[in-house]
């Protein structure tokens, strides 16, 4: 950068020199404003003023440099730690709610045997039938699991986090009605029991979407997405393999690149979920529960 | 030395009184400092050439500020502003290089 090569600077100053090159010799060379040569060239004029302003502006720049520094330096330790605060209370609320969800499992366990102790052995394999259809009790069995998942994130060029140059988050491929659609495939090819990422499904349970992640039950699952079913595994392969479903997924997993596999198991446990009280429905006359049951989540599942 | 006095009392003044800055207004600090250094680097080397001009030095300093910024202003408004205050620094970079190595020359002969 200093003392450039004679030659270099004659040519570039010549009067054929491109436009280009004269600039960043300019750049270059010429580093001090050229208002202060322009300056020194007029007759001198001393005023009073001269003094307090090269004062206050360097005032200034002392002002500007420590206030840069602690903008950058002492502010994002204040940021870490309303961020760590948000942490530690979203994973202490989530572990307030597992707690609370692994009591009132164990409570209905405790309920569930003292009911089997009160009845007698007469009404007792239909309440177990309805214990599995609603889901109230762990199950294990054959079946089949079926996982999907996000096609790996393209590595984006890092944005320096200036405003307009990041890269936008891509959107997800995988909607709430894909799982929808598998689940509902399962329960009308004669699923008994069926969880999603270890979510047990029930009458109730809602497959949504919010935002970017899909909700089960209202909880928020993620890629890669596992749907295990319990029933009659060759009817349920079967039935699968050959479903619209199934087909888009896989036109999906070579066009979009999604991760789509399944298979049969011969044991698969799902995991029992608090089912909740009902408050409005009581049984009806007509039909005997047991046959009814069998029905039910499936219809309830395609409504939605 | 008055300038370097003032210099001090302005970083004593800054920590002492901790001036908060808008946040619309943080993105441009780092530039603003950079056009800072830039005018006083400007400034150092045009008092040793003996050629210093208070006007010059405080214009030049308060406008390097401002054009800094407007341009990184420009910038995130159009969706360039990574860009443009690269730009920005690469230039008053390049200049601060060049007056700090004058300044050199003139305080060591080399």
């Amino acid at each position: 950068m200093s003392a450039p090569p004679g030659n270099e600077r004659s040519r570039a100053t010549g009067p054929k020199a491109p436009l280009t090159t004269a600039m960043l010799d300019d750049l270059l060379n010429n580093t001090l404003d050229p208002g202060y040569r322009a300056a020194a060239g007029m007759p001198p004029r001393r005023h009073w003023w001269d003094a307090p302003m090269v004062w206050a502006g360097c005032l200034l720049v002392g002002l500007l440099l420590v206030t840069a520094y602690q903008q950058s330096h002492l502010s994002a330790p204040a940021r870490d730690a309303a961020r760590k605060d948000l942490i530690t209370r979203i994973t202490n609320l989530q572990q307030a709610g597992s707690r609370m969800d692994g009591q009132a499992k164990q409570l209905a366990a405790e309920v569930n045997t003292l009911r089997d102790r009160q009845l007698s052995s007469q009404g007792d394999s239909s309440l177990r039938n309805l214990d599995v259809v609603s889901g109230g009790v762990a199950v294990r069995g054959p079946g089949v699991t079926i996982e999907v998942s996000e096609p790996a994130q393209p590595q984006a060029t890092v944005g320096n986090g200036r405003a307009g140059t990041g890269s936008q988050p891509q959107a997800a491929v995988l909607h709430d009605r894909d799982i929808r659609a598998v689940v509902n495939q399962l329960w009308a090819s004669g699923a008994e029991a069926i969880a999603v990422n270890g979510i047990r499904l029930t009458a109730t349970t809602a497959i949504r979407f919010a935002g970017e992640s899909i909700l089960v039950d209202f909880q928020t699952i993620s890629t890669p997405y596992t749907i295990s079913a319990i029933g009659n595994r060759d009817t349920l392969l079967l039935d699968f393999a050959d479903s619209p479903i199934a087909r888009q997924l896989k036109t999906a997993q070579a066009v979009l690149g999604i991760g789509f596999k399944f298979s049969g198991k011969s044991v698969l446990t799902l995991p029992s979920v608090t089912v909740a009280q009902q408050s409005y429905a009581s049984p009806g006359a007509s039909p005997s529960p047991a046959s009814k049951s069998s029905s039910s989540p499936s219809s309830t599942e395609t409504s939605r | 030395m008055i300038a370097a006095v003032a210099l001090v009392i302005g970083v004593v003044l800054g920590l002492v009184f901790r001036p908060t800055v808008p946040l619309w207004l943080e993105p441009y600090l780092p530039i603003a400092v950079v056009a800072a250094l830039d005018a006083v680097f400007g400034g150092i080397r045009a008092r040793l050439d003996g050629i210093f001009d208070a006007k010059v030095f405080v214009v030049s300093f308060i406008s390097n500020v401002l054009i800094a910024a407007l341009i990184v202003f420009m910038g995130d408004k159009l969706g360039v502003g990574g860009q443009l205050s690269t730009a920005v620094v690469v230039v008053l970079g390049i200049r601060i290089f060049g007056n700090a190595a004058a300044i050199r020359r003139h305080l060591f002969r080399a």
